[in-house]
């Protein structure tokens, strides 16, 4: 069940009746924890038992780290608690790469590992009980601790729902505890702010039903042997063109799970921030997947790599080493880690550079420059290690860019293609020039003029239902 | 906020379904799923298609021109799906034609389910039926494409041509490095000499299933198989899938077609698929074959 099928309508209606039906106030918290349960089971149905171990794991380290006086003893359970979550993730996500690494596809323990398939979201929950019981650790150890009394089975009630809550549950945002658990409180229908879940719905359904359902079919063309015969320029727009597939299916995502979160009185952080318009690298990786990006760099670059403490060198080398987790963490395949390490050399290079031409001025030269290097020569062509399923898929289509400069055009793909990434063009435009007076006027005044026009196209231009592509990592 | 934006939209709405009622508004098919879509919805739409016999195939026999074959035959095939999709379209419109002919070839091609819950779902299926302008054939970017591709193409020459290649010449190798275009085929190859037993035990009795529905109420069943590569056609997978036919719909009980000469249609455009002249020369060979089985 997917946020766009017409099954999600009736769900999210009967959940939201529930939730907010004077009688059953008091149990808002186990209504939305019931909902999220029924919701992964029709996503997925053999893994519900996964989530709820590794919630129910969580609930009970998270509990001992609060409830222990001894320091060492609560480095020991934060230590054993975030070691099963790891172990968790690398047998279910990463054992058929490792499996695959080392033996062959005839043995008995490939096959264990091909049939048993990747349990939806796992990267996601996961990433959110670490979250959580680094972030009570801490929390315990910090000198202005104040213990908050509740019993068992409150702390059960809050941890399942800030794992399971079904907006982020299948492709985050990530949740952070100390952000979340503040929020969970009795809601009131009087207090839902309409406006923002509308926007955030709109935009959402928007860009996955208008924008990346249609791209998928275009893009489609990105396989052997469909692309053999085109040429260099299609293939550059059609990779264009999965990038912006890319950013629509998961930005669109984010957003209605901000807007259904928002419908439940929750407040979720924002995950995108107009990437495209970043100058750099390190910009972009601030504005695209934020939630991911601020967990990696607090929990891996800061408190697990040592982040910048340990001098310049050391710093440029936990950069690249939290950059190669990154790719893996978006798929259990090598292709990734190739993906993760690309990006982490280049903000190793970023970084030497910007530090070497502090002082050069030029500023608007340098970020001009800084966004075509970043996009054209970093970020579009590594998106054929996104898209094809084997490394030498990558390496086919770049052979096939570089050399089919002969072959004719295909108007009518980069048409369709161009016609469909434009919204995401529009949008990003509409950012940049906010402060003009046109833009400001629409966005203050008659935003009406934005959302209209996307409800239109919902009704008339949005393509089939079909599932997101973050749901595969 | 939100009253002005709905209030907007409907707005938008009413003055594009005048455009499409009393426009020049032309129906487009933006690329091959969608062809499929759009087939099917002129079906369900179209009650003086319900009186036709019916074709049930995949990309096989879409290759075949409709205008090449018997007027009174519609052609539901559906490139990239399974052969059980165009069942599933005539159960949802409660249609049991006179006949139907069934394509062998790619039987094991897994059923796509989310394609008639798409088209089939209740919103979907009656806010087309009555509101033609929201069928998918009236979408506006369809629409605008043609105008677009029309007055960008010279540009797009001109920064290919003058630009793009150019710059990119700078970089290729000499020679100019290759790929192993063949690697495909022989994975196909590959793939189409294994045999899985629990996809077509799976296939045929979903199929014998779908079928039961038809052939209660009167429906005469044709199978046939299109010409392939002789390669193809003499694999493993395709004997099995053969032989799977004569075990779960019998001749004699079921009617089939005679199996084609593949050696009279050699020319094929990526070793699976007729090309054009061949598609026509088949389709000659499969026209009489409908007309006699029908006592035409």
């Amino acid at each position: 069940m997917l946020f766009t099928d017409a099954k999600f309508v009736y769900f999210l209606l009967v959940v939201f009746a529930l939730f907010y039906i004077k009688p059953l106030k008091k149990y808002q918290t186990q209504i939305l924890i019931a909902a999220s349960l029924l919701f992964y089971y029709f996503n997925s149905t053999t893994f519900l038992i996964l989530l709820l171990f590794s919630a129910s794991m969580n609930v009970l380290f998270s509990w001992l780290i609060t409830n222990s006086n001894s320091f060492k003893t609560r480095k020991t359970f934060v230590t054993i608690g975030i070691t099963l979550n790891v172990l968790v993730l690398v047998f279910f996500k990463y054992g058929l790469m490792l499996v695959s690494t080392f033996t062959n596809e005839t043995s008995e323990v490939y096959n264990f590992f091909m049939i048993m398939g990747l349990p939806i979201g796992i990267s996601f929950y996961t990433f959110e009980g670490i979250s959580l019981l680094f972030d009570t650790y801490k929390a315990r150890n910090s000198p202005g601790y104040k213990p908050v009394k509740q019993n068992f089975f409150t702390h059960v009630k809050n941890v399942f729902l800030f794992i399971s809550f079904f907006p982020h549950l299948i492709a985050g945002p990530i949740l952070r505890a100390n952000h979340f658990f503040p929020q969970i409180e009795t809601k009131h229908i009087k207090n839902i702010n309409w406006q923002y879940c509308f926007r955030k719905l709109v935009l959402g359904f928007f860009l996955k039903l208008v924008v990346a359902n249609n791209l998928q079919y275009f893009t489609a063309w990105l396989q052997s042997p469909a692309m053999d015969n085109l040429s260099s320029l299609t293939l550059f727009v059609l990779i264009l063109g999965f990038t912006f597939q890319l950013f629509a299916d998961f930005a669109g995502y984010s957003y209605i799970a901000l807007g259904l979160a928002g419908l439940f009185g929750y407040q979720l952080e924002e995950n995108f921030d107009y990437p495209f318009v970043s100058s750099s690298l390190s910009e972009l990786w601030r504005r695209w997947h934020i939630t991911l990006s601020s967990f990696l760099r607090y929990y891996v670059y800061t408190n697990l790599l040592g982040g910048g403490r340990r001098g310049k060198v050391v710093s440029l080398i936990n950069i690249f080493l939290t950059m190669v987790l990154a790719g893996l963490w978006h798929g259990s395949k090598w292709s990734f880690a190739i993906w993760g390490s690309i990006h982490g050399s280049a903000l190793v290079i970023e970084h030497l550079i910007k530090k070497g031409t502090k002082s050069w001025g030029f500023t608007k030269v340098r970020n001009v420059l800084g966004w075509v290097i970043s996009y054209f020569f970093v970020i579009v062509p590594c998106m054929a290690l996104f898209r094809f399923p084997t490394l030498q898929g990558a390496i086919d289509y770049a052979i096939l860019f570089l050399n089919n400069t002969d072959y004719k055009d295909d108007y009518r793909l980069i048409t369709y293609l161009c016609l469909y990434s434009s919204p995401i063009v529009l949008m990003h435009l509409l950012y940049k020039y906010k402060n003009t007076r046109p833009v400001h006027y629409v966005f203050n005044k008659a935003d009406y003029l934005v959302y209209g026009p996307m409800l239109f196209f919902i009704v008339v231009n949005g393509a089939q239902s079909s599932p997101f592509i973050y749901f595969n990592f | 906020m939100i009253k002005r934006s709905v209030l907007f939209a409907i707005a938008l709405l009413l003055l594009y379904a005048a455009y499409v009622s009393y426009g020049n508004a032309v129906p487009v098919s933006q690329h091959q799923w969608q062809d499929n879509t759009i087939r099917t919805q002129n079906y369900s739409y179209t009650d003086s298609l319900h009186k036709k016999d019916v074709i049930i195939g995949t990309s096989l026999t879409a290759m075949m021109e409709p205008n090449t074959l018997p007027g009174d035959v519609y052609m539901l095939v559906y490139p990239g799906m399974s052969v059980v999709n165009g069942i599933i379209t005539l159960k949802e419109n409660n249609i049991a034609p006179k006949y139907i002919f069934i394509e062998e070839n790619a039987v094991l091609k897994p059923v796509n389910t989310d394609f008639n819950d798409y088209i089939f779902g209740d919103i979907h299926f009656y806010s087309k039926k009555y509101f033609p302008f929201l069928r998918d054939c009236y979408q506006p970017v369809g629409q605008a494409a043609g105008f677009v591709e029309r007055h960008s193409a010279a540009r797009v020459q001109f920064f290919s041509d003058w630009i793009f290649n150019p710059v990119l010449r700078v970089f290729q190798s000499n020679p100019k490095a290759t790929i192993d275009k063949e690697a495909h085929y022989r994975e196909l190859k590959r793939r189409r000499n294994m045999v899985d037993t629990a996809a077509l035990i799976s296939s045929f009795t979903q199929l014998k299933n779908e079928l039961k529905w038809l052939e209660d109420r009167g429906t005469r069943i044709y199978f046939y198989a299109t010409p392939t590569h002789p390669d193809v056609f003499k694999c493993k997978q395709s004997k099995a899938v053969m032989d799977a036919f004569k075990k779960y719909f019998p001749p004699g009980k079921y009617n089939y077609f005679e199996i084609p000469d593949v050696s009279q249609y050699t020319q094929l455009h990526d070793q699976l698929h007729l090309d054009k002249p061949s598609a026509i020369r088949y389709a000659r060979v499969f026209s009489k074959e409908l007309n006699s089985a029908r006592g035409h």
